[in-house]
C-alpha cells in the first residue's frame, strides 16, 4: 500500500507574503449602477428577402444639464439607399476595396414618445440627399434627469455586404439596423452626424437586450451573453443581454461552426465557416493572448462574453469590424491551415484592441479618429511584437521577416500626396488613403517612436492610466495629453504629441557632413522638424570598435569624433519611425560582401533557369 | 493502318494519335546504364561545364553589381531582412532601382539569346566531341534548335490551355461551397496538372535539342518525346535539386565571406547537376538511333 505524504503546511507568514507578492488576477467588473439608457430590440430575420422586421423600446434618461426639445436618431442603413448619401459620396461606392453591389435602407413605420406618435413631425433629411439622421421635435421638453419611453417599429432592408452590415448569400450581419439615439452631450446638444465612410461610433452607454428570431437550425452570435434560446415552430428565438455597452449587433448563418475557450473569467466563442477550423483555433489563441496583454496594460475586459466571428470568403466587406463584445475578424481567405503570414493575427488583435479603444473608452470616432483607430493600431503592433518579436511582427516567413511598425512607417510616410495630421476629423481627410495613412500609420508610428525612445513599459503605463481613468467615459485628445504629461512631464504634450498629432511634425535626421582627417572625423547631423526625439549616432572605427554617441533631442550636432572613424550612421537601431528618409543617415560604410554574395546568387539562379 | 504498323494491343487505351509513330521499346537495363554513364560523361566534361558556369556568372555579375551598388549607396551594408527593404522599395525611383531592374532584364534577355548555342555546345562536349567541333556544331544547329523551341512552345501553350480546364471547372463548380477548404484543396490539386505539363515540356525541349545535334527537326521532336518516359525521373530530381540550391539558400545566416563561398559552390553544383541531366538526355536520344524501327 503506497504511503501518502501530506505536504507540510507553509508557515503562515511565508504564505501571506507569497500571496501578496503573487500577481493579482486581472479581473474587472461593470459599474454597479445601471446605465442611464435601456434598449430592447426585437428583430426577425427573413434570410430570403434579407430584411429585418423589428421593434425597439428605448427607456431614455436626459443625462444632460438642459431640457431637451428634440430627439436625434441615427438611421444608418439609409446610407445605402441611393448614390446621394454622404456615405456613398465619401466612399465613392467602395469601402476598403469592396465595391457596393446593391441598396439597403431602414423604413420607420411608427415612432411614439411617451405613447404619442411623433413620426409625422420628424425631419429625416438633415443633409440633402442623406436620410441617416432623424430629428424628432418634442412638444413638451424632457427635463434633466427625466426618463421617457420611446417605441418604434421598423423594417430594415440589408444591403449586399460591402460596408460592415448586410448579407453575403446566407451570411447576415445585422449592424446599425435599428433606430438608435445619437450621443447626448452634457450641454444638451446632440452629437449627431451622418453615416460617414470612415468612422461610425459615438453613442451613450446603455443596457441592450436583443431578441433575435431566425429560422430553426441557424446559429446566431450577438452582443452580450445569451440568456435564452427557444424554438417557436420553424423559428429559433434567442435573447442576448448586456449592460454598459454603446451598441448591439448580431450575425447569423446556417452553417456556423463554433469553438469555445476561456481567458480568466471571459468566455470566448469563435464562430467560423466550415473548413476554417485551424484559422478559428489561431484566432482563439490570439484573442486569449490579447485579453491577457491588453487587460494588463489597459485594465481588464469587464464583460463575461466575447464573440469572435470569422466571416466566409466573399464577405470581405464585413471583415475586420469591431462592436462591443463581438468582432468580425478576417480569413485567411485561402482556407489552409497555419499560413506563416500575420494578417489574420493582426486583424484579430486590432479588432480585439477596439474593445478598449472605443468599446470601453468611448471617444467620438468621427471627430477624433486617432483616439480610436490610432491608439488601437499601436496596441495591435505592441501585441504582435509580444507574440512574434519585434523583427518578425509584420512578416514572419522562413526567409523574410519584417518589423510590423516598419511596415506602418512605410505606409504612413510613403506617399508623395500631402498627409493630413492624425488629429484631423474624419470628414476633413482628402481621401480614404489619407485617412488610413494618417490615423492608423502616423499615430502608431508616433507612439512607437515614443516607446522605443523613452521606454515601452512607460508608454504602456501611460495608455493604461488614460484607459482606466476614462473607462465608460467619452474622453477627448486633451485627456490623452494629460495622461502623457502626468507620466513624462508637462513638456510631452506640448513638445511632442501636439506637434506630431495635430500638426503632422516629423523628426527627420540628416548627416550633413562626414569628413575624415588625421585628428578624427568632422560630423554634422541636422534634425529637420520640431520633435525633440532622442537618437544615437553609431560610430565604427577602423579597428572594428563601435561607439554610440547620444544625440539627445538636439536639433544639430556638429563636432569631431576622435580616432580613425570608418563609418557613421544615425539611429542604426531604427528606433525613430518619424524620419521619412533614412537614406541620408549614414556614410563611410563598406560595401557588403554578404549583399554581393546574395545578389550574385539570386542572379545566377534566375539566369540559370532562363539560360542553358 | 499501314502494313508496318504493329497490331493494336487488345485491352489497352492509348491516347496516341494515329499519325504519331509508335515509340520503340525501351530496355530498362540500358536506361540504367545510361544513368551510370551520365555521371562519367558529366565529370569528363567538367571543363566545359565550368565554362558554362562562367558564362552565367559573367551575365549575373552585371545586374548583381548594379543592385549591390544601389543598395549600398542607399542604406549601407544592412541585412536584407530588415525594414531597409521597405525604404528601398518606397524610394526605388530616386535610388536608381529602375537601372538595376533594367540590368536584370537585359542580362536575362542575353542569357535567353545565348542559351541555345551554349546548350548545344555543352551537350556536344558532354557527348565527348572536341571543343572546336562543338562550337561549329552549335552555330550550325542554332536555327534548327530555335524552330524546335518554337514548336515545343506552341505545344506547351496548347497543352497548358487544356491542362488548366480541370482547375477552372472545379473552381466554378465549388466556389459557392460553404466549406472553402474543399474548393481550395480541389483547385490546388488540379493545378498539379499544368505544373506537370510545364515540367514535361521543359524536359522534352532539352531532349529534342540534344537530338537535333544529329537529327532533323521532326526526328528530334519524336526522339525527345520518346525518351521522356525513361528520363523523367532524372529530370525531376535534378530540377528539385537545382531549386533547393537556389533561392532557399539566399537567407543563410553566415558571415559574408563564408556565405560567398557557400553560395558560389552551390551555384556550381547546380550547374553540374544540369550537366548530369543533359549528359543522360544525350545518351537517351542518341541511343534511339539504333533502335528506331525501320518502318516508322
Amino acid at each position: 500500500m503506497p504511503r501518502s505524504h501530506r505536504p507540510a503546511p507553509l508557515p503562515f507568514a511565508v504564505a501571506l507574503a507569497l500571496a501578496l507578492l503573487a500577481p493579482s488576477p486581472v479581473v474587472a467588473e461593470l459599474p454597479e449602477e445601471a446605465p442611464p439608457h435601456h434598449y430592447e430590440v426585437v428583430a426577425t430575420l427573413d434570410p430570403e428577402a434579407h430584411t429585418i422586421v423589428g421593434s425597439v423600446r428605448i427607456r431614455f434618461t436626459n443625462t444632460s444639464n438642459a431640457p431637451l426639445t428634440e430627439l436625434r436618431f441615427h438611421l444608418y442603413m439609409n446610407a445605402f439607399e441611393s448614390d446621394e448619401t454622404v456615405f456613398m459620396k465619401e466612399s465613392r461606392h467602395s469601402l476598403r476595396g469592396v465595391e457596393a453591389q446593391g441598396e439597403g435602407s431602414i423604413e420607420l413605420e411608427t415612432l411614439r414618445v411617451q405613447d404619442v406618435d411623433r413620426l409625422g413631425r420628424a425631419d429625416d433629411e438633415l443633409v440633402d440627399g442623406d436620410r441617416t439622421q432623424l430629428s424628432v421635435p418634442l412638444t413638451r421638453p424632457i427635463e434633466p434627469g427625466a426618463e421617457v419611453a420611446i417605441d418604434a417599429t421598423f423594417t430594415t432592408h440589408l444591403p449586399p455586404l460591402f460596408a460592415r452590415a448586410g448579407y453575403f448569400r446566407d451570411f447576415h450581419v445585422g449592424a446599425q439596423f435599428f433606430p438608435k439615439l445619437a450621443k447626448l452631450e452634457p450641454d444638451g446638444s446632440w452629437a449627431s452626424f451622418p453615416y460617414h465612410g470612415n468612422g461610425e461610433f459615438y453613442s451613450d452607454f446603455a443596457r441592450y437586450e436583443l431578441v433575435i428570431d431566425v429560422p430553426e437550425g441557424w446559429v446566431v452570435g450577438a452582443t452580450g451573453a445569451q440568456t435564452s434560446d427557444r424554438s417557436e415552430g420553424s423559428r429559433r428565438v434567442l435573447r442576448f443581454e448586456q449592460a454598459w455597452v454603446h451598441d448591439a449587433v448580431f450575425v447569423a448563418a446556417p452553417w456556423f461552426e463554433e469553438r469555445l475557450g476561456r481567458q480568466g473569467d471571459v468566455a470566448i466563442r469563435v464562430l467560423y465557416p466550415p473548413g476554417y477550423g485551424s484559422a478559428a483555433e489561431r484566432h482563439l489563441e490570439v484573442t486569449r493572448e490579447g485579453l491577457r496583454h491588453f487587460g494588463e496594460m489597459l485594465g481588464a475586459y469587464p464583460y463575461a462574453q466575447l464573440t469572435v466571428v470569422v466571416p466566409p470568403r466573399g464577405a470581405e466587406g464585413g471583415a475586420g469590424m469591431e462592436y462591443p463584445t463581438l468582432f468580425l475578424t478576417a480569413g485567411p481567405w485561402l482556407a489552409m491551415p497555419r499560413l506563416p503570414f500575420l494578417a489574420q493575427d493582426e486583424v484579430t488583435a486590432h479588432e480585439l484592441g477596439h474593445q478598449w479603444f472605443q468599446g470601453l473608452v468611448a471617444t467620438n470616432e468621427v471627430a477624433h479618429p486617432m483616439l480610436d483607430e490610432g491608439l488601437t493600431e499601436w496596441i495591435t503592433g505592441d501585441l504582435l511584437q509580444e507574440l512574434h518579436g519585434r523583427e518578425r511582427s509584420g512578416v514572419n516567413l522562413p526567409f523574410l521577416h519584417l518589423d510590423g511598425f516598419a511596415i506602418r512607417r512605410a505606409w504612413a510616410l510613403g506617399s508623395d500626396e500631402p498627409t493630413s495630421p492624425p488629429a484631423t476629423a474624419v470628414p476633413e481627410f482628402h481621401s480614404s488613403n489619407d485617412y488610413g495613412r494618417s490615423v492608423y500609420g502616423r499615430t502608431s508610428s508616433v507612439l512607437e517612436t515614443i516607446a522605443r525612445s523613452w521606454g515601452r513599459e512607460r508608454l504602456r503605463r501611460t495608455l493604461g492610466d488614460y484607459a482606466r481613468r476614462h473607462r465608460f467615459d467619452h474622453p477627448t485628445p486633451a485627456d490623452l495629453y494629460a495622461s502623457f504629461d502626468r507620466s513624462y512631464g508637462p513638456w510631452m504634450a506640448e513638445r511632442v504629441l501636439r506637434p506630431a498629432l495635430e500638426e503632422g511634425e516629423l523628426a527627420q535626421f540628416r548627416l550633413m557632413r562626414f569628413e575624415r582627417g588625421d585628428e578624427g572625423a568632422r560630423v554634422t547631423v541636422q534634425r529637420v522638424g520640431e520633435l525633440p526625439i532622442p537618437t544615437q549616432l553609431r560610430v565604427v572605427r577602423s579597428d572594428g570598435s563601435v561607439e554610440w554617441v547620444p544625440l539627445s533631442g538636439r536639433a544639430r550636432f556638429d563636432g569631431t569624433i576622435d580616432g580613425d572613424v570608418r563609418s557613421v550612421r544615425i539611429d542604426a537601431a531604427r528606433n525613430g519611425l518619424l524620419d521619412d528618409n533614412r537614406l541620408d543617415d549614414g556614410a563611410g560604410e563598406r560595401p557588403s560582401t554578404g549583399l554581393l554574395a546574395r545578389a550574385l546568387h539570386f542572379a545566377q539562379s534566375l539566369l540559370g533557369a532562363l539560360g542553358p | 493502318m499501314s502494313a508496318s504498323d504493329p497490331p493494336p494491343s487488345s485491352g489497352t487505351l492509348s491516347l496516341r494519335p494515329s499519325f504519331w509513330p509508335r515509340p520503340p521499346a525501351t530496355d530498362p537495363g540500358k536506361a540504367r546504364a545510361y544513368r551510370r554513364s551520365a555521371w562519367r560523361d558529366a565529370w569528363e566534361a567538367r571543363v566545359a561545364t565550368f565554362a558554362v558556369h562562367l558564362v552565367i556568372l559573367a551575365l549575373a555579375a552585371w545586374p548583381a553589381a548594379v543592385w549591390r551598388a544601389t543598395m549600398t549607396d542607399a542604406v549601407g551594408p544592412a541585412p536584407l531582412a530588415q525594414d531597409v527593404l521597405l525604404d528601398v522599395i518606397r524610394m526605388g525611383e530616386s535610388l536608381g532601382l529602375g537601372g538595376a531592374l533594367l540590368a536584370y532584364v537585359f542580362a536575362g534577355g542575353l542569357a535567353m539569346m545565348l542559351s541555345v548555342p551554349v546548350q548545344l555546345a555543352w551537350i556536344c562536349a558532354l557527348a565527348g566531341r572536341d571543343r572546336r567541333q562543338c562550337l561549329r556544331l552549335a552555330i550550325q544547329r542554332w536555327p534548327r534548335a530555335l524552330v524546335i523551341t518554337l514548336v515545343v512552345g506552341i505545344a506547351l501553350a496548347l497543352a497548358l490551355a487544356l491542362a488548366c480546364l480541370p482547375a477552372y471547372f472545379l473552381h466554378t463548380s465549388y466556389q459557392h461551397e460553404p466549406n472553402a477548404r474543399t474548393h481550395d484543396l480541389l483547385v490546388l490539386a488540379a493545378l498539379v496538372v499544368p505544373l506537370l505539363v510545364v515540367l514535361t515540356a521543359s524536359a522534352w525541349l532539352d531532349l529534342a535539342r540534344a537530338a537535333c545535334i544529329r537529327q532533323g527537326i521532326g526526328e528530334s521532336l519524336k526522339r525527345g518525346w520518346w525518351a521522356l518516359k525513361a528520363s523523367s525521373g532524372t529530370y525531376t530530381w535534378v530540377t528539385v535539386g537545382r531549386f533547393l540550391l537556389g533561392a532557399p539558400l539566399l537567407m543563410l545566416p553566415l558571415p559574408p565571406v563564408a556565405l560567398l563561398i557557400v553560395l558560389q559552390t552551390s551555384a556550381f553544383v547546380a550547374t553540374f547537376l544540369r550537366s548530369r541531366w543533359l549528359a543522360e538526355a544525350w545518351r537517351h536520344v542518341a541511343a534511339k538511333v539504333a533502335t528506331i524501327p525501320s518502318g516508322s
